[in-house]
């Protein structure tokens, strides 16, 4: 098992910053870890704009985070909470 | 008629539809792919599953079996044509800029979204603008939101400002002159439900209480929403409500226009309102 396994094991729940080998960059909240993969409850902030007056936040279900593989991460950084 | 840019997104929903399969989940991924992948050249720092997620939250449809006869009524009513129109009318008065707009339902699960706001949705950024409507929304309706919305466009296109230099009063500014805006071109009967949640008193007090001391407030910071929507013993829709409020006591006091309004300062409309 990875080193990344069991940092993500230990921190569901956590806010958290992953840059993975091709450069994207995924911040999120850890929702749960199966032995490939780790997935993250997006933040969808920081998109902006400015709305009618409606706002719901769109709760992602489990299987609908974006799953990030163990394999293409490069580098990983739990985020204190008011970063986010 | 002055030209707009109106993206064919009857043209994606289309895509969509045929690629639709039963489960929800699957239909979600389809949407993703269908809509917001081309969604993202106009969002160059964002990625997917982000921009969905906004997108949903700020009142894109769900998945859902009925959501194919929505969007074939919507195609048969021509309601980008109508958009077009309505927008170049708009442009034209305002003096504004020419921005992408892309139409799409609104979220028909959501009770609130369909009972507090009729069904309708936008969401505006200083180059391009989306309106979520369904396929009930009638002709002035949507006139009201895209009045709204583009009232959004120009603001922040002639203010100027980033998204990490916009403030609380900036933002009260621009939902107060967006709804007015709607008030003076189509009439009280137009303006949003938010706008008359509370009396004459309550807003003087929820102005003291909870929007003077933070007018200064960050749009980034987290806090800027609760304030801007309401949350738990925030009062609903708190921000924009007192930015209607401000505004239109400015519009009262001064006698200018929503024209003139829009290339004022925030600062300035402030220190010239009642509040």
């Amino acid at each position: 098992m990875s080193n990344y396994f069991n940092m993500c094991q230990k921190n569901v729940g956590k806010p958290v910053k992953i840059t993975t080998k091709d450069g994207r960059v995924h911040r999120g909240i850890i929702q749960r870890v199966n032995h490939s993969h780790v997935f993250l409850q997006p933040t969808p902030r920081g998109l902006g704009g400015y709305g009618f007056g409606y706002w719901g936040p769109y709760g992602y279900g489990p299987g609908f985070g974006v799953g990030v593989a163990f394999g293409a991460i490069a580098t990983l950084a739990f985020l204190p909470f008011f970063f986010w | 008629m002055i030209f707009v840019t109106i993206i064919p997104t009857d043209q994606w929903l289309t895509v969509y539809e045929k690629n639709k399969k039963r489960n929800h989940k699957r239909n979600l991924q389809v949407q993703k792919e269908a809509l917001c992948q081309k969604l993202l050249d106009y969002f160059p720092t964002a990625n997917i599953d982000d921009l969905h997620a906004h997108l949903l939250s700020h009142g894109l449809f769900l998945p859902d079996p009925s959501d194919k006869q929505v969007i074939r009524k919507m195609i048969k009513r021509n309601v980008w044509k109508q958009a077009e129109k309505g927008l170049s009318t708009l442009k034209k008065a305002w003096k504004g800029p020419d921005v992408p707009v892309f139409i799409f339902p609104s979220n028909f699960t959501s009770r609130v979204l369909q009972r507090e706001f009729n069904g309708l949705s936008g969401l505006s950024f200083r180059d391009k603008m989306f309106l979520f409507i369904t396929d009930k929304t009638t002709t002035k309706e949507l006139l009201a939101l895209i009045t709204h919305e583009y009232n959004h466009v120009c603001r922040l296109h002639f203010i100027d400002k980033t998204e990490e230099e916009l403030c609380l009063l900036d933002s009260l500014i621009l939902e107060g002159l967006a709804e007015n805006a709607v008030r003076s071109l189509l009439g009280d009967k137009y303006i949003a439900n938010w706008t008359k949640l509370y009396s004459d008193e309550e807003v003087k007090k929820h102005w003291k209480k909870w929007i003077k001391p933070n007018i200064d407030m960050k749009k980034t910071d987290r806090r800027h929403d609760i304030l801007l929507y309401g949350k738990g013993n925030i009062p609903k829709s708190l921000g924009y409500n007192t930015g209607y409020h401000l505004v239109y006591s400015f519009l009262q006091n001064s006698n200018k226009s929503i024209f003139e309004s829009l290339r004022l300062s925030s600062d300035e409309i402030f220190h010239n309102s009642s509040y």
